[in-house]
């Protein structure tokens, strides 16, 4: 009995204690949240970025023969065309496009007309991004090659468009 | 007297003890639904788009033949309805053909895209009567997809073709979903 009025201060001193706790708690679970919710908004914005690059990539008549389906010719001619393609689809941004037919990459270089290769690169420089991969076609003008003539090939293959993380200046 | 203060001095202690943990449960449960928001997930506008070009860079693929009718994979699909047996170059059934080929591009396109599953599918159109067309539906890749009750994407195709003054169509389909 002597002890009550101590008890019940000890309770209602570590009753506010925990209170406190929780209080601090929401605060930074709160701040934290922001954040998050900040960088994820900025990935959806470098996704929807990406998409719509892609999108239009696809379809671009300086790149395709038909809707997804690329002309192997407009590809290698716009190889060293970086900066006119920025001007078309943005700065900041990558795009690959590469034949499946089980070899290993090689690269198309730019000015030289070699069915052999096999991959098509644009603007690629280091660092981190994020990217989609779409299922296409490559239309080459001469796949078969014989004596009396010669025959265009279209093969499958895909296209990767990625967008460029933005670094703080 | 002293026992029944004891008593309630303890009942109040639970009490609290008891308002805490639900707290404490409380508020785990706010911060996961929070966190689910934050999640980000593949948009269906993507895997829509993914699924439509993987049917048509698929069909419109050159299977490595040059006799008629054995050129793009969608002409050796069409040719293995036919009731008349035709083989490529010679050497390869039609549907056998088919079959290799649409494996090979799923597979090879699988790689690029590990975490989908894909149920290639083709059968005669319904609505049209076709003369001189098999009955049969081809199934290429996880038939198990087709029943499945999951979040499926489905894209579709058509593939006409005239023969003897009598027109072929088929359904082509491809599902997809998440694995």
């Amino acid at each position: 009995m002597k002890y009550k009025g101590q008890i019940q201060l000890m309770e209602q001193i570590i009753t506010l204690f925990f209170i406190i706790i929780i209080i601090v708690f929401i605060i930074f679970f709160l701040t934290v949240w922001q954040v998050s919710r900040a960088n994820v908004e900025k990935n959806r914005v470098e996704q929807r970025r990406a998409m719509n690059i892609l999108k239009r990539m696809i379809v671009s008549e300086y790149l395709v023969k038909e809707n997804s389906m690329f002309d192997d010719s407009k590809l290698t001619s716009m190889l060293d065309r970086c900066e006119d393609l920025e001007k078309l689809f943005g700065e900041n941004w990558f795009a690959e496009i590469k034949i499946i037919n089980g070899k290993n990459d090689i690269p198309c270089s730019p000015g030289v007309y070699d069915t052999n290769c096999n991959l098509w690169t644009y603007c690629k420089k280091k660092g981190n991004f994020t990217s989609y991969i779409l299922p296409v076609n490559v239309y080459r003008k001469v796949g078969w090659i014989f004596r009396r003539g010669i025959v265009p090939k279209v093969y499958p293959a895909y296209i990767k468009v990625g967008v460029y993380h933005e670094t703080k200046k | 007297m002293r026992l029944k203060n004891s008593f309630n001095i303890h009942r109040c202690g639970q009490a609290n003890l008891i308002v805490i943990i639900f707290t404490i449960i409380m508020f785990t449960g706010i911060i996961l639904l929070f966190l689910s928001f934050l999640q980000e997930r593949e948009s269906r506008d993507y895997m829509n788009l993914y699924a439509h070009n993987l049917l048509l860079s698929i069909l419109r693929s050159d299977t490595g033949y040059l006799d008629e009718g054995c050129k793009l994979v969608s002409d050796v699909i069409a040719c293995s309805f036919s009731l008349k047996p035709w083989k490529c170059g010679n050497v390869i059934p039609c549907e056998t053909l088919a079959r290799q080929k649409v494996t090979k591009y799923l597979q090879e396109y699988g790689n690029l895209k590990k975490n989908y599953r894909y149920l290639f599918i083709v059968e005669p159109d319904k609505r049209i009567i076709s003369y001189g067309m098999k009955k049969m539906t081809l199934k290429i890749g996880d038939e198990s997809l087709e029943n499945e009750k999951i979040e499926k994407i489905v894209a579709n195709e058509k593939i006409q073709k005239i023969e003897h003054g009598s027109q072929k169509l088929l359904n082509v389909k491809i599902i997809l979903a998440k694995k």
